[in-house]
């Protein structure tokens, strides 16, 4: 089942179209994650999904609901984490959990939410005075007080420290669990790598890739770079050769003082040589690494112009 | 709200100051203007005007000015709750207020100034602040639309009502005014508001005290802040 379908999704303002067409599909129950730089029509992509703005053209289906008439229907079954924080700030933040999840048929309780997110020790501060990371927290409590079957995450773990940020994805990999749907929008690519089911990109108002975090964008194929530490006693020279294996798939060996780098399409095969050459001889590869393109390089990739 | 010292400003301490410093200054004077009737008489109803005006007007359209740029108006809007119930809420709230402030401002004039309520006019008195109170309520929600950034918001909500407070014959009698200011002053809802409580206050005026004219006047600006509020209300900073 789908939790979000868009077809042809378009939003013009005057002359510029924000969003030029863009197919989006989420299962129910999947943590989908939206990446692309400021001005790429994210944010009006996520408006338009939410009910804040209305779309020029396109189909659009939430929870099986169209946003911009869903009205209350809708918004019972969905909990929104906005960017900008807006909270009346002299509340304190047990009263704001009080406020806002009266506004659901079948709230969650104010003290769970407090607990799940960590703030049940600032229940009784204002809001003014919380800290960034814990106003962020208490969005998310808010987000989940009416217990949605549809969350919209949008950067929600700006501002926190690292520890802070993976209670956030242990909340979040928790309502996964509880087959929650997640639409999550991030500036961290690490954060998109450990929590997305899906990763999709849009820029310039279009989608230019959408797959898994380890896939996207042919990063499971694309060149990988195999290190080590050249053993002592060994002269560069008598290192095996790489650049003739088997499927004919070339490998580049770089010596750099004793770092050695090995730029290979299979990094399997360059492994085995390199292994069985190690074992045999009683050398040990100190520092061995295997990596591919990280999810930042192939997103940075993917949002740069060309030139 | 009173952990919210710019509405407490708005609401209680701007009115009671004037309410006692003005007063004070004109304290048992007869206005020849008005036919020798007592100043105190003029200036209660003036200044309950005033109060209301204060705690409806100026206290919707800053608190939902304010409520816009902070995203609190964006959040509600995400949830339920439905438009109404969040506005019938913020106006009861405040219509609460000035019904505090109304209290206050009458006893004051009570004791200090010995304006009474008359028994026979105290139907118009309810009606005229009802009806004002209203229609000044959804001006304030109609103005709110037009502040771009709250902070200086302040001055756009508040000129236009204290210029209008002064040539409305709120804090003093607008009879020495040019005709056409009169005239121009009783097209908006203010003049209207502050002479048909005066005329609940006037000895001199014959029960029941209602003045239909004043108050269609409240009812029509009533109407129009209620199409402009429907028109251009936002919820966000952004455009839709």
């Amino acid at each position: 089942m789908l939790a979000i379908e868009t077809t042809g999704l378009r939003k013009r303002y005057g002359d510029l179209e924000a969003v030029a067409g863009v197919d989006l599909r989420v299962e129910a129950g999947e943590v989908f994650c939206f990446l692309g730089p400021n001005g790429a029509g994210k944010t009006t992509t996520v408006e338009i999904l939410e009910g804040y703005r209305r779309r020029s053209s396109g189909e659009v289906s939430v929870l099986g609901f169209d946003p911009a008439t869903g009205g209350r229907a809708l918004r019972r079954r969905i909990g929104i984490m906005l960017q900008e924080s807006g909270l009346q700030p002299q509340l304190t933040a047990a009263e704001a959990l009080e406020l806002y999840r009266r506004y659901y048929d079948r709230p969650r309780q104010a003290g769970e939410l407090l607990e799940l997110v960590e703030l049940t020790d600032s229940a009784g501060v204002r809001v003014e005075e919380l800290s960034g990371g814990q106003r962020r927290r208490l969005d998310l409590a808010l987000a989940l007080a009416g217990d949605p079957d549809l969350v919209f995450l949008d950067e929600p773990t700006t501002g926190f420290d690292p520890a802070a940020r993976r209670g956030a994805w242990q909340t979040i990999a928790g309502l996964r669990s509880l087959g929650k749907t997640i639409f999550l929008t991030t500036h961290y690519m690490d954060e998109a790598q450990a929590l997305a089911d899906r990763v999709a990109v849009i820029a310039g108002g279009k989608i230019v890739a959408e797959d898994s975090p380890d896939r996207i964008g042919g990063r499971d194929s694309t060149v990988a770079e195999v290190r080590f530490l050249l053993p002592a006693g060994v002269a560069p020279g008598s290192l095996p050769r790489l650049d003739t294996p088997a499927d004919g798939a070339p490998a580049e060996m770089r010596v750099d003082g004793e770092a050695v780098t090995v730029r290979t399409a299979r990094p399997d095969l360059a492994l085995h040589v390199l292994t069985g050459w190690s074992v045999a001889g009683g050398h040990e590869l100190a520092g061995l690494t295997v990596s591919r393109a990280s999810l930042e390089d192939i997103y940075l990739e993917l949002t740069t112009p060309p030139a | 709200m009173w952990r919210n010292r710019r509405s407490v400003l708005f609401t209680f301490i701007l009115p009671l100051a004037f309410l006692v410093f003005l007063g004070a200054s004109n304290r048992g004077a007869r206005l020849s203007v008005l036919g020798g009737v007592s100043f105190d008489t003029f200036f209660v109803p003036g200044i309950l005007a005033f109060s209301v005006v204060s705690a409806t007007y100026a206290n919707v359209a800053m608190s939902l000015a304010v409520q816009r740029e902070q995203g609190v108006l964006k959040r509600v809007r995400g949830t339920p709750l439905p438009p109404w119930v969040f506005f019938a809420g913020k106006v009861g709230a405040i219509l609460l207020n000035a019904l505090a402030m109304v209290v206050l401002v009458l006893a004051v004039g009570r004791i200090g100034y010995g304006v009474s309520i008359r028994v026979g006019t105290l139907p118009a008195l309810v009606v005229d602040l009802v009806l004002g109170s209203a229609c000044w309520c959804v001006i304030g929600v109609a103005m709110s639309s037009f502040v771009v950034r709250a902070e200086g918001g302040s001055p756009i909500v508040t000129f236009p009502y204290i210029v209008l407070s002064f040539v409305s014959g709120v804090f003093y009698p607008s009879q020495a005014e040019p005709s056409w200011l009169q005239d121009l002053a009783r097209v908006f809802p203010l003049e209207p508001f502050a002479r048909s409580l005066e005329a609940a206050f006037d000895p001199r005026v014959a029960a029941p005290g209602f003045r239909p004219l004043d108050l269609a006047v409240m009812a029509a600006w009533l109407v129009v802040g209620l199409a402009l509020s429907l028109r251009f209300f936002r919820w966000d900073m952004e455009g839709v």
